[in-house]
């Protein structure tokens, strides 16, 4: 143990310095909470200070965007913010597409993290989330789901992942209305969409040491669709020994996880089944308001996100919650390899939920955003 | 109608006229625009008779259960038992039960198994029966029973779910390989059909509220169709008061607020997604039974449809679900005092001598709960055979 301990004060040193060396062979701290992703691109012996692209969003997106960009302060987290707005315009050709400026910045940073958009019902437009998600190429949705210890609900034994595959399945959006009162609508799945995303569910399963991955699916019914999902897992499976692999049908996961939610651990499925019960497991610890969500792209796009709406009917008034899009932010954190730091705020967060003392209206509480926000950012400043 | 066809039919079949003409014509004028069902006439001296699927699992277990209870209690109900292999590849095991069930109008059924590794030509047997009959409504009732311990109590919700197309129209092809394409395929005919039923019911058991659930902001055409024909029927019922809520919501909102729900109706596969979730807050897979309903047959059998292979053959099963859905059997042919005498039971067992099965937390074996059941039947007075 000596060594290791001489080459962590080693690495520590260097890291002061503004030095950081990637070292391949720790494992990366990880918390149950939110796991690190591993990201294909090689770490860059940057002075440490990783700039990220901020899409605060609509709705109460600014105020919350604010508060995490305070805490970050607070934590002394090297990250830069780039703000960029995310509004549809129509470029050339007539297709719809993001600012060019977002974009630009996206791709030369990878890392994002959104606020909630709003999606306008008549603008003519796709929904905004659609747009980044094609432009990107965001394939996976993946969305841990942990008790919250503070925030009561009837399930207090949660601790599982959901992973989605996000750009086709159900949600293809390829419909047509073959005859007068008949309607086709149709679900594609494709060799490639699969067996990317088994094989990120496996990677994501073996670097958060995680102990089994479970597909859910449909083959009874849908022999062909979900019998290729399921052979393509079958196949990632082969190369993943270290990884338990079970399959399980849709309606038996559902029946399970409301009685007994501690059996499941990584969950990877098509897009509905998947939007669906990713939605079924934020019900359980509490809801969308403490749900973190990351989308994970291809060339090392990730993008992380608070999933709830905008709700316009608080914008402004300092009552927003902003813990989905902070422990996003933990998520993104993570995903860089910064552990240290994202333990912190993380802990800060959970304590203040626990204390109770200074909750926001949706957690049980009266106090304001800025109050909850001033509080964890004590707590973090405490921690040095 | 019926006297026309008297008459044809009088010289071709002679004297053995008798039922034949009443039956045929009772199916040929059926139930258009009849807001209730008649139960298929009495044959042999005001013996019912019903055919029995035992299928796989747990089924046939539980259906023995089911007709020993029956004959303890002297039930005026005879089975027809159709045994269906699921492992063999020719339909000719299913069309016999589907013969059957024409032939008897009602049927019991446990859950077929499908062997989802093999061709996608082999169907799903269950899904087979569904379609072929039309059995176009799924009735779901999901009550918390008092005896049963679960996080979320009183719960009374009645999911209605389309049985026959939908994401279950097993329509699939492999357009380039690799590359594969279902269809999901939903029609302004049955959803006015099944919107119309779940109208119906909830204005029979006096709900006050209908929601539909659905995801037409994804699927604009698809659910967009469902939902505009759901609001189509809640205009001609003005005192239901109709929503819509999208599916991911409503399964988040199940899980934390369940009593907002009265009576809920959706589509095929977010019926098995929120007919699984409501069975899984109530208390599981082994209390909840589910009525199949088509225009001219019934099937009845446990709501999540499970075979249950693992606790198969060991007498661990729980044999509420099955033993109520006999109970809905017994309502639909009419012969309510048995169902009540039998439903009373079971509930006394669960709620009052809180004999449970181990899915519910309990040490009974199947027969001890069957055993309790029938004594409290002996004890409350009907004439019945020996235990």
């Amino acid at each position: 143990m000596a060594g290791n301990a001489w080459r962590s004060t080693l690495l520590k040193l260097l890291e002061r310095c503004g030095v950081r060396i990637s070292d391949a062979s720790s494992s990366p701290e990880v918390s149950r909470v939110m796991g690190a992703i591993k990201s294909p691109q090689p770490r860059t012996f940057s002075r440490g200070i990783q700039t990220v692209t901020l899409i605060p969003g609509d709705g109460i997106g600014p105020e919350i965007s604010t508060a995490v960009m305070k805490i970050f302060e607070a934590a002394k987290a090297p990250i830069q913010w780039e703000e960029r707005n995310v509004t549809a315009i129509k470029g050339p050709g007539g297709r719809w597409m993001i600012p060019p400026e977002a974009k630009e910045s996206m791709d030369k940073n990878k890392i994002g993290l959104k606020g909630p958009l709003k999606t306008p019902i008549a603008a003519g437009h796709p929904s905004m989330n659609l747009l980044l998600r094609k432009t990107f190429d965001l394939y996976a949705n993946v969305r841990p789901c942990v008790s919250i210890e503070g925030y009561k609900t009837p399930y207090t034994d949660v601790d599982l992942v959901t992973i989605r595959e996000n750009t086709e399945g159900e949600y293809s959006g390829i419909e047509h209305l073959i005859v007068d009162g008949v309607v086709q609508s149709i679900k594609l799945i494709t060799e490639e969409a699969s067996r990317r995303i088994a094989e990120y569910a496996f990677e994501y399963a073996r670097n958060n040491q995680r102990t089994s991955v479970t597909a859910v699916h449909k083959a009874n019914i849908m022999r062909m669709s979900d019998g290729l999902f399921l052979r393509k897992c079958r196949e990632v499976a082969e190369n993943y020994k270290d990884v338990k692999f079970t399959e399980m049908y849709l309606d038996t996961v559902c029946l399970n996880m409301v009685q007994d939610p501690s059996q499941f651990d990584v969950l990877v499925m098509p897009n509905l089944y998947g939007d669906i019960l990713s939605d079924l497991c934020a019900g359980l610890i509490g809801g969308l308001g403490v749900t973190p969500s990351g989308n994970i792209g291809a060339h090392g796009v990730a993008i992380f996100e608070s999933v709830h709406g905008t709700a316009p009917d608080i914008a402004g008034k300092d009552l927003a919650n902003p813990t989905a899009l902070l422990l996003s932010a933990v998520m993104m954190l993570r995903h860089m390899g910064l552990h240290g730091h994202a333990k912190k705020i993380e802990t800060a967060c959970f304590d203040t939920i626990r204390e109770k003392k200074v909750l926001t209206k949706d957690l049980g509480g009266n106090s304001k955003c800025s109050e909850f926000t001033a509080d964890i950012c004590r707590r973090v400043q405490d921690m040095d | 109608i019926m006297a026309t066809l008297t008459k044809v039919l009088k010289p071709i079949l002679g004297s053995q006229l008798g039922n034949t003409a009443k039956v045929f014509g009772a199916a040929v004028n059926s139930q258009r625009g009849k807001p209730t069902y008649t139960p298929p006439p009495a044959k042999y001296g005001g013996r019912h008779t019903v055919a029995l699927i035992p299928g796989d699992g747990i089924g046939p277990e539980l259906l023995n259960h089911v007709r020993e209870l029956f004959r303890f209690c002297c039930v005026p109900v005879d089975f027809e038992v159709v045994h269906v292999n699921s492992a063999s590849t020719s339909e000719d095991d299913i069309n016999n039960a589907i013969m059957a069930i024409r032939r008897n109008g009602v049927a019991l059924k446990g859950n077929i198994e499908t062997n989802h590794t093999m061709p996608p030509n082999h169907k799903s047997r269950n899904n087979l029966l569904r379609t072929s009959l039309d059995l176009y409504a799924n009735m779901m009732h999901c009550q918390s029973l008092p005896g049963v311990h679960t996080r979320h109590k009183n719960i009374d919700i009645i999911i209605i779910r389309e049985n026959t197309e939908g994401e279950y129209s097993s329509l699939e092809h492999e357009s380039v390989s690799g590359v594969v394409e279902s269809l999901k395929i939903i029609t302004r005919n049955n959803s006015l059909r099944i919107a119309d039923y779940a109208f119906r019911l909830a204005r029979d058991k006096g709900r006050r509220r209908v929601t539909a659930v659905h995801k037409a902001n994804i699927m604009k055409l698809g659910d967009g169709l469902f939902l505009q024909c759901c609001k189509e029927v809640a205009s001609g019922y003005p005192d239901i008061e109709f929503d819509s809520m999208i599916v991911d919501n409503t399964t988040m909102q199940l899980v934390s607020k369940p009593h907002q729900f009265d009576v809920m109706l959706m589509p095929n596969l977010y019926g098995n997604v929120v007919s699984n979730v409501c069975a899984g807050l109530v208390g599981g897979p082994g209390l909840v039974p589910g009525a199949n309903y088509g225009r001219d047959y019934a099937v009845f059998e446990t709501a999540t449809r499970n075979t249950g292979k693992s606790i198969a053959n060991r007498n661990i099963a729980n044999p509420t679900a099955m033993l109520l859905a006999s109970c809905l059997m017994l309502d639909h042919l009419k012969l309510h005092d048995y169902a009540n005498m039998i439903r009373g039971a079971i509930l006394t067992t669960m709620n009052e001598t809180r004999l449970h099965t181990v899915d519910i937390g309990g040490q009974g074996t199947t027969s001890e709960v069957v055993q309790s059941i029938m004594r409290i039947i002996q004890s409350s007075g009907p004439l019945t055979t020996e235990i």
